[in-house]
């Protein structure tokens, strides 16, 4: 049976049409103003997880007895034109096959939970859509081929993400800072984009083989002079950087707390917080070929799990406390990464995201745990603290306190120094253009253009 | 199946918009009118699917026996080819998806049968055969790219807002590509067919696209439009990126040497 390719083809096909067709089938009743009982969204959002998840234990199986390091599935030619072709094509190697199984598991287990979680909410079903559109994103991402496919669906997380944040509309908190998190995550897709067409100019091509090397992860070699690599790469690390919160991105991920739990979790603990480190991992090949850019990563990972350990350190609520040390164990794994080892941090990140699931669903009954253990140990429990709190002068811990509860100041500096003379140019811009505009229209009126004062 | 896909999927889509538009511009319920889109433009949708479909799997001249084109053009103008045939599904799924999220307080019957004759002509404009073995084609795309403006400025007259902005652009825009396309044809003559054009004849057809595509400073009409006229109908406009077409269909094929990358 596993000799068969046509099986294999036909199975590593299901694992990325079954999230499609689940968010079609949800979605299309959606616009049709037609409502699916719960039960029914709940069943079929369980059938659709649990035969994703035995398609890519079948295309697993079939690579653990066939001896295959990688299967590579031609879905079709999106667009065929001399010189160039757009092939829609997945991979299944070790790193795809990890990150989809634990898609899926991870995806059946929150969205079990969320069926009881958000029992008679308003928005069940535009939650179980969005949900559903995540996790075909998610799916699309890790299997892509090519950079093409893969920014598909990294656009299908982010704008699924986008809308989770801001679920509860009827709220203005939640979606302003959906809104927040979409702006940082143009900036990531530009940078991804960016790389899309660095890649094309270097090798011809969207296909990761060509740049990365033709032998399967992680024993590619690179192709790509280290200039190439270091612009490619720079630019990838851009948009992991945005996908994963590093610094300067960090600010948007409490933030993201404003979503449903089950979103939180599903986000920002378990998967899409690791889709930039996925990504880091798919371009390994060009941190080998440029060890500026493996340094620029370590620093950058370590960074990032310093602060967040900080802020995270003196968060008061829960949500964000668990955020904050998702960052941290995202940073270390960042790090992991550009110290050039490949399973580490592959096994890093699935651990990582299935610990910080279950803390996150524990979230919503984490005094009722407080008090279970209390009961069980005859004691309050006591906060954590160590002996280098104890060493520190006052100054310094006052200091790093403020640093934490500021978010490292970098909501403010990124606002200060980087859209602020955007949103001032913009708006200078668009009173010329209205200047413009009136004179095409022959008005006589003119603005002030020295109106134009700071933002508040 | 294989019976069912060699159908002429393009015209199918194409005749059912236009049958569409003049119907929905019959019913007075702003509702109905919108469910009547709907349906209309979703089987536009899934007729550009199959045509796209039937092209992967047939060829190029997949439907070609029972197209009406030869009878009517004595020849096949539009047709589907390897750039424009996964488009057309996109069109016509904007199409789909823009009337499925209008609010109904914002339904107007007009404008709905507007959108689905906007929807015909985006249809053909994409799929408009442009070949030197035809030498007319060229004029077809412009005719149609030109036609493809008439829809947004009736919008922003029904509003009741200047369509000054909206005229002097687009104006431009159906002057620049008859001036450049007659120049071209002019220096092909002169040149004759291996003969390299000069500049100056792809040049309007440069500034065409570029104020097509809302490229600065001649941007002014996309700003405006999209304050004055419908949302809906703006969007749709502006989307579909015809400048880019101009640039495939009229002078990537005859750009000069120098200007391809090596």
């Amino acid at each position: 049976m596993f000799d068969d390719l046509s099986w294999v083809h036909g199975f590593g096909t299901l694992v990325h049409a079954i999230p499609l067709a689940l968010f079609a089938i949800l979605s299309f009743v959606a616009l049709f103003d037609r409502r699916l009982s719960e039960q029914s969204i709940g069943a079929l959002k369980m059938a659709s997880n649990l035969s994703g998840l035995l398609a890519t234990i079948f295309v697993c199986i079939h690579l653990v007895v066939s001896g295959e390091e990688h299967v590579e599935i031609l879905i079709g030619d999106w667009a065929v034109i001399p010189h160039y072709d757009f092939q829609v094509k997945l991979t299944f190697d070790v790193l795809s096959i990890a990150f989809v199984l634990l898609t899926f598991v991870l995806c059946g287990v929150i969205g079990w939970f969320a069926t009881r979680y958000l029992h008679r909410e308003r928005g069940f079903n535009r939650f179980f859509v969005l949900f559903a559109l995540f996790q075909a994103g998610m799916v699309i991402a890790s299997l892509g081929d090519n950079i093409a496919v893969l920014f598909i669906g990294w656009e299908m997380v982010g704008l699924s993400g986008a809308f989770l944040v801001a679920f509860f509309q009827e709220r203005p908190a939640p979606p302003r800072q959906g809104l927040h998190i979409w702006i940082v995550y143009r900036v990531a897709d530009a940078a991804l984009l960016g790389a899309a067409f660095a890649m094309h100019h270097h090798s011809g091509t969207a296909d990761f083989n060509h740049l990365f090397g033709d032998a399967p992860w992680p024993n590619e070699n690179s192709n790509a002079t280290p200039t190439q690599a270091l612009i490619v790469g720079f630019l990838l690390l851009i948009a992991a950087a945005g996908k994963s919160a590093l610094i300067p991105f960090s600010g948007w991920l409490p933030r993201a707390m404003e979503g449903p739990t089950p979103s939180s979790a599903i986000f920002y603990g378990a998967l899409s917080v690791h889709l930039g480190a996925y990504l880091l991992l798919r371009a390994s090949p060009l941190l080998e070929a440029s060890p500026l850019l493996a340094g620029i990563v370590v620093t950058l990972g370590l960074l990032t799990a310093l602060y967040a350990y900080l802020a995270g350190s003196v968060q008061t609520d829960i949500k964000s406390a668990l955020a904050y040390a998702s960052l941290v164990q995202v940073g270390l794994i960042v790090a992991e990464i550009g110290f050039g080892w490949r399973y580490i941090p592959l096994a890093h990140m699935v651990g990582h995201a299935c610990l910080r699931t279950v803390q996150f669903l524990r979230a919503p009954t984490l005094l009722h745990d407080y008090h279970t253990l209390s009961n069980a140990i005859g004691d309050h429990l006591h906060p954590p603290g160590g002996p280098l709190g104890r060493l520190m002068p006052a100054r310094l811990q006052l200091w790093l306190y403020r640093f934490g509860m500021e978010r490292g100041y970098l909501d403010a500096f990124l606002s200060a120094w980087v859209v602020m003379p955007f949103i001032l140019a913009f708006r200078y811009f668009d009173k010329l253009e209205h200047c413009w505009m009136r004179f095409l229209k022959s008005e006589r009126t003119s603005p002030d253009l020295n109106a134009i004062k700071e933002p508040k | 199946m294989t019976q069912l896909l060699p159908l002429p999927w393009l015209e199918l889509a194409v005749a059912i918009a236009i049958v569409g538009s003049v119907v929905v511009s019959r019913i007075r319920e702003p509702y109905h009118a919108w469910q009547l889109y709907i349906f209309v433009s979703g089987t536009v949708f899934v007729c550009a699917s199959f045509a796209w479909l039937c092209f992967y799997l047939y060829g190029d001249r997949a439907g070609e026996s029972s197209s009406v084109q030869p009878w009517l053009f004595g020849r096949t103008v539009f047709a589907p080819d390897e750039l424009t045939a996964p488009l057309l599904p996109l069109l016509s799924l904007i199409y789909f998806l823009t009337g499925m999220v209008t609010s109904r307080s914002r339904m107007q019957r007009n404008a709905f049968a507007g959108s689905l004759a906007a929807e015909a002509l985006r249809l053909l404009t994409f799929s408009t055969v442009v070949s030197p073995d035809f030498p007319g084609s060229g004029w077809i795309l412009i005719g149609l790219l030109a036609a493809n403006t008439i829809p947004p400025y009736f919008d922003l007259v029904s509003h009741g807002k200047s369509a000054r902005v909206f005229l002097i652009h687009m104006g431009l825009f159906v002057a620049l590509p008859v001036v450049g396309w007659a120049l071209v044809e002019y220096s092909r003559a002169e040149a004759g067919d291996s003969g390299p054009l000069p500049w100056w004849a792809v040049l309007p057809l440069l500034v065409a696209v570029l104020l097509r595509c809302g490229i600065f400073p001649m941007h002014a009409w996309v700003v405006d439009l999209f304050e004055n006229a419908g949302f809906g109908h703006a969007l749709l406009f502006v989307l579909p990126l015809s400048g880019v077409l101009i640039a495939i269909r009229l002078i990537i094929p005859i750009a000069p040497d120098w200007s391809a990358h090596r």
